[in-house]
């Protein structure tokens, strides 16, 4: 556990001037300002019909969150990780260093799985800011109601959740090939076939389409423990199969 | 056993067809700077990795400190620094956190940065980022990763490539003295002879290893090396053809040589007064002898041209 908080503060170090940390705060913010420019726009026809405003805008953002944004931000940040190694040449000098190979592995999946929640905290924060904006700009839009805090936050959590299984997905592709343009290139081919997936039987099971499924799931109502399952479990046991790949390859 | 500290044991590794390292029997003695030689595609490259566990031999084993590489990895490692090919650094982080980096991964303390810094003489430009260094700076930089963990070997792979003139004239000056300064056992591989030879001439404890085409074709101390090959006189006289006749007919091992000279194996100087002597008494005039003794630059390339 030390070798890893140790392994885990040196990987944290390592993003010092880098984009990495700044990604998580431009992505949510991409999307906030979508929102919040389409809502300006458009006004009450961007709202669901009938629904909770904080609700409606909530829902809608995570459409364009889980579905495009997430993938592709997962996508780019592991690539991120790797690439620090793969560009300069220090996976070789990573693990002639004494440490178990897998904690320099699992300090990667960590550090992802750190960026990308931390997005989620902040994706959560502009949406709620977003709504306040609107109250000022927009008050016929509803949002003057108090804020539903336990349903946004637990909508976003689950989606974190059901996003570890492509967060280890990507980190792996990342890790194992050296080429950054690969992992960008498996990442927007599977988000593309992704927006194609959802409407069919295969969303549920779609490593790219789970977040999606497992919020919009959660706010309708509907049973969601499977995907989420999937999502949890699925991640873990690819984090574990990219750790057993690192620990007997060999290292060029 | 411990005498040596990284012993290999008929270590070999293949690619596809290619053997890349075959049967090699490393030898090195603690305290000793290690020269290990051979042209470029010989295979150190490949023998480094294996003696650093990154990758797997197929056949034979690799014991550092007399444990077995495969069983106590992590244990030894702890000893160890080393520098594999170009060094491996973050360029976006200032010399300093390349350094924090590792030693956050080791959990040293950090005193070690600033030792480890200092022996590498760049206390004053470790706080600026290692894009803006020159390749010396960042060999330099690589060689304080290296010794990070103040370590008891170090495995350097072609520490000078890329390197000027004074570039290589510092690491080497560094090198040679860590095993004074810090009792440290180098393994250093090379392509350049000239270099290996320098080397060797600044160390107490010299060792050669020569490697061509994956197999180890020749290791022990420079002077075993050179005591390989034999001197010999270069020999210019009035009359070849007599003066060939007269040392075969003494018993001197002579040759042709190209443009109009003779060769004649000796021992040494003496050798070499003795024939000269025997050439004036004979009434041939000699106009030339010269006493040539090969260098390292010459038994490298006639051992790894001889197989060619």
């Amino acid at each position: 556990m030390i070798t890893l908080s140790r392994a885990l503060s040196a990987e944290v170090l390592k993003t010092k001037r880098t984009l990495t940390l700044g990604l998580a705060f431009l992505a949510p913010l991409a999307v906030a300002f979508l929102e919040f420019v389409m809502h300006m726009q458009m006004g009450e026809r961007a709202m669901k019909p009938g629904a909770e405003a904080w609700i409606s805008l909530s829902q809608h953002s995570l459409i364009l969150w889980t579905l495009l944004m997430l993938p592709l931000f997962v996508t780019l940040e592991t690539g991120l990780l790797s690439a620090l190694e793969h560009n300069n040449k220090t996976w070789k000098q990573l693990y002639a260093l004494p440490l178990p190979r897998w904690v320099v592995y699992a300090a990667k999946q960590l550090t992802g799985m750190g960026l990308i929640g931390l997005s989620m905290i902040v994706m959560v924060t502009m949406i709620v800011g977003v709504g306040l904006l609107l109250n000022l700009f927009r008050p016929t839009l509803g949002f003057a109601a108090p804020i539903p805090w336990p349903t946004i936050i637990q909508t976003y959590l689950l989606t974190y959740l059901a996003s570890w299984l492509i967060i280890s997905l990507h980190l792996w592709v990342s890790a194992h090939w050296s080429s950054f343009v690969a992992a960008m290139g498996a990442g927007i081919v599977a988000t593309v076939a992704g927006v194609m997936v959802i409407n069919s039987d295969w969303a549920k099971y779609y490593p790219w389409t789970l977040p999606f499924m497992v919020s919009v799931g959660f706010v309708e109502g509907e049973v969601i423990g499977g995907q989420l399952a999937l999502g949890v479990i699925g991640g873990i046991v690819i984090a574990l199969a990219g750790g057993w790949d690192v620990i007997r390859r060999d290292v060029l | 056993m411990d005498q040596h500290i990284i012993q290999t044991f008929g270590l070999t590794r293949r690619f596809g067809n290619l053997v890349a390292v075959d049967q090699i029997d490393l030898r090195v003695p603690r305290g000793s700077v290690y020269s290990f030689l051979g042209p470029n595609g010989a295979g150190k490259t490949t023998t480094i990795r294996m003696l650093l566990g990154l990758i797997r031999p197929d056949a034979g084993k690799v014991a550092l400190f007399g444990s077995a590489l495969h069983e106590e990895r992590l244990a030894i490692l702890r000893r160890v620094g080393s520098l594999v090919e170009m060094p491996s650094l973050y360029p976006h982080l200032t010399g300093w956190e390349n350094l924090e980096v590792i030693r956050r991964m080791t959990g040293g303390k950090r005193v070690q940065i600033e030792r480890a810094l200092s022996i590498v003489r760049m206390e004053g430009d470790a706080h600026r980022q290692v894009a803006h260094y020159s390749t010396g700076m960042r060999q330099r930089l690589g060689l304080a990763v290296a010794l990070l963990g103040h370590p008891d070997l170090l495995i350097l792979d072609e520490p000078t490539n890329g390197l000027d003139p004074a570039g290589i004239h510092e690491i080497r000056e560094l090198i040679c003295q860590l095993p004074q300064q810090e009792g440290v056992t180098v393994f250093v591989s090379s392509h350049l002879l000239s270099e290996v030879e320098q080397m060797a001439a600044q160390v107490e404890c010299a060792r050669i290893g020569i490697i061509d085409r994956g197999k180890m074709i020749f290791q022990g101390t420079p002077d075993q090396l050179r005591a390989r090959y034999q001197d010999h006189v270069s020999l210019v006289t009035d009359c070849l053809q007599e003066t060939e006749q007269l040392l075969t007919k003494s018993g001197w091992p002579v040759a042709y040589g190209g443009n109009r000279h003779l060769t004649v194996q000796v021992n040494g100087l003496s050798d070499a007064a003795m024939l000269n002597s025997q050439l004036v008494q004979a009434g041939i005039n000699v106009y030339h002898l010269s006493l040539e003794q090969p260098s390292l630059e010459d038994i490298f390339l006639s051992l790894t041209n001889s197989k060619s």
